[in-house]
């Protein structure tokens, strides 16, 4: 019994962050259909940021993460994406993979590959004990920043007039703008939001992992990207629900597997995204298939 | 997706290029026969140049990645779908290769899962690509079969999903492929005129490939898939058939570079290696073979032009330590200038050819 509540914390932790990163990347993917794999690199910046910065107070390292992540969104829309605002998905998920690559080997050229130790969020790796489970304190800070999150957007989305329009450039881009809508400024917020999660999911990371490298971003954001791709692109709960059955399904496997078959436990993962794909190329949590077919 | 794809093909009007500039008479919208010479003698040439440089080895691998390139435009080329996923290719090619030939003293030590006959198997390096190639063709052909239906963006994601799934058997299935460290040992074979009989031949074969009807079935699909699909196209047929062979191409490719290497490892076959190989036929222009081969020569030339940025240089009194990484970030940065530019590439579709006889007979001289 203790096992499976153990089970359920840690699917529900991993989750979380999972859900985090998948709303970093669908916010994008709903205004501009953009499949942002840059994300990661993203992330991975802002950790650089609290590293150059471990001398200074708390709040100047989150202030610190916080600014890199947005500002460092905002210029990648402004040089790479903005240009290929009309082109094809595929042709902006190339560029994003571009990004990435320049990114990761810029942090290569300046801060070198060795792996360099973040003291930021070290705290929050002590362990706390809930009842029966013992879970991580940064577990239950990525929850909590999870609800915060989808609670602040979701006001945002609802009440704002640049809110409204970012749901109605998610619906159908054209016809938003020709309601008025400002299409840069759309987008340009949507990066900013990302931006700032992303920071979030930095410091999560780091405060378990407390050390980063220049590839320390490509498998979270694998991870959110195949997150987004189950719950389905271009919208955030469904999003958010994909990084939780993402986690879900690695914890289930995890305790069912045999022990020899433990290894194979991302294949099989992989191997039912890859089926689900087939199957529902839109994802689990979409119903119409125009979200897909609009380019 | 009928925005996606006029964004992806170029507009083509040869009657006015033709006319606007007499270089035109060397270009042509689809490959001739014609192109594969052309190709053989500038992909020649670029190797000769490398080695002149002083660059053999890394001439080598040129060429390598040349096998590899002409196989991502087998697939990605013809239908118009980007790849991310062919890598997945070459590891299995990789893979297969290694285990028909590794020595058995290492298998076993290292490779302790292995059945009898495998473990005792010492394949001739060069049977061993056949090998490779075959097992690449049947693990195209079987998921060619799971996602010839999807186009776009879901195809392009699904081929991720598959690169994640060879990724992650190569790395956790420890006592077969050795698991993540590398598996030294493999035997090597002489690269250089290997490499060079491969890659003209691929050149040859994928020009072949491009004026088969197959393919010609899958650039119906790439230009305009709900019209293909009405004038009754068997579109998923030439989708399939490109997959094969693109599939076995890439084996091959991937086999080449063990033997390379002399070692295997799962990163060999990952995220960097595909981002390469998508730059490479990126800069080049995705469609045509001609935007392939010059791509790939040219980016590798230009990646041993920017040796100095990683490694150092010392020109009249200025003196840079060199920086590991940043050659890549302004290869990068090329990537991106040229898909913001000209998201065409620099040939844009267009292939390379001899000159024509008489420049007005457009189509004529097709065959």
């Amino acid at each position: 019994m203790d096992r499976t509540l153990q089970a359920i914390a840690d699917a529900i932790s991993s989750g979380s962050l999972y859900a985090l990163i998948a709303m970093g990347i669908a916010l994008i993917f709903g205004v501009m259909r953009l499949v942002n794999m840059a994300y990661g690199e993203t992330v991975v910046a802002t950790i650089y940021v609290a590293y150059f910065l471990r001398d200074q107070s708390p709040v100047v390292v989150i202030v610190g993460m916080l600014l890199a992540g947005i500002v460092l969104s905002v210029v990648i829309e402004r040089l790479a994406f903005r240009p290929l605002r009309n082109a094809s998905p595929t042709t902006m998920l190339i560029a994003a993979f571009a990004v990435s690559f320049t990114l990761q080997n810029a942090a290569l050229a300046t801060v070198g590959a060795s792996p360099r130790s973040v003291s930021a969020g070290s705290s929050l790796a002590e362990v706390r004990h809930l009842g029966p489970v013992d879970v991580p304190a940064y577990s239950i800070v990525t929850v909590v920043a999870v609800i915060v999150i989808v609670v602040a957007l979701r006001a945002f989305l609802v009440k704002s007039t640049l809110g409204i329009g970012m749901r109605a450039a998610s619906e159908d881009f054209d016809a938003a703008r020709l309601l008025g809508v400002r299409a840069n400024s759309v987008i340009r917020i949507a990066f900013v939001f990302s931006g700032a999660i992303a920071a979030v999911v930095g410091y999560l990371l780091v405060s378990a992992t407390g050390v980063v490298t220049p590839t320390s971003g490509t498998t979270p954001a694998l991870l959110g990207f195949i997150a987004v791709v189950i719950g389905g692109m271009g919208s955030l709960p469904a999003a958010a629900g994909g990084g939780f059955l993402l986690g879900a399904v690695t914890q289930i496997l995890q305790y069912v597997l045999p022990t020899d078959a433990l290894v194979f436990r991302d294949a099989i993962l992989f191997s039912g995204v890859l089926l689900l794909l087939i199957w529902r190329p839109q994802g689990l949590f979409i119903n119409s298939k125009t979200i897909q077919e609009r380019a | 997706m009928n925005a996606a794809t006029a964004t992806q093909t170029p507009t083509r009007e040869p009657e006015r290029l033709r006319r606007q500039s007499k270089l035109a008479k060397l270009l042509d919208t689809g490959p001739h026969w014609s192109t594969a010479l052309v190709l053989t003698v500038v992909a020649l040439a670029a190797y000769g140049l490398l080695g002149l440089m002083g660059f053999g080895r890394d001439a080598n691998e040129a060429l390598i990645m040349l096998v590899a390139v002409l196989g991502l435009y087998g697939y990605s080329g013809t239908t118009g779908i980007a790849s991310f996923g062919h890598v997945g290719y070459m590891a299995v090619g990789g893979y297969v290769a290694m285990l028909v030939s590794l020595p058995s003293y290492v298998k076993s030590y290292r490779l302790t899962g292995l059945p009898g006959w495998l473990s005792t198997m010492e394949l001739n390096p060069y049977l061993a690509l056949l090998v490779a190639f075959a097992a690449g063709v049947v693990a195209a052909a079987i998921f060619g079969l799971l996602v010839w239906r999807l186009s776009g963006l879901a195809a392009g994601i699904s081929t991720l999903a598959f690169l994640l799934v060879i990724y992650s058997v190569t790395s956790g299935w420890e006592d077969v492929t050795g698991g993540r460290g590398a598996v030294p040992g493999v035997p090597s074979i002489s690269a250089g005129p290997t490499a060079m009989v491969l890659a003209v031949a691929a050149i040859w074969v994928t020009t072949l490939f491009a004026r088969s009807r197959a393919a010609r079935l899958a650039h119906a699909a790439r230009e305009d898939e709900a019209a293909a699909h009405a004038i009754g196209a068997r579109v998923y047929v030439g989708r399939w058939i490109a997959m094969v062979y693109s599939g076995g191409l890439m084996a091959l490719a991937g086999a080449l570079y063990v033997y390379f290497v002399g070692s295997i490892s799962p990163d060999f076959f990952y995220i960097s290696m595909m981002f390469t190989l998508l730059t490479y036929l990126v800069v080049g222009g995705m469609t045509s073979i001609t935007g392939a081969v010059v791509g790939t020569m040219l980016v590798q030339l230009l990646r041993e032009v920017l040796d100095p940025l990683d490694n150092g240089f010392h020109v009249v009194g200025v003196t840079f330590d060199g920086r590991p990484g940043l050659r890549f970030v302004v290869l990068g940065l090329l990537t991106l200038v040229v898909l913001t530019r000209r998201p065409g590439g620099v040939f844009n579709g267009f292939e390379l050819r001899l000159p024509r006889r008489k420049s007005s007979q457009i189509g004529a001289d097709d065959d």
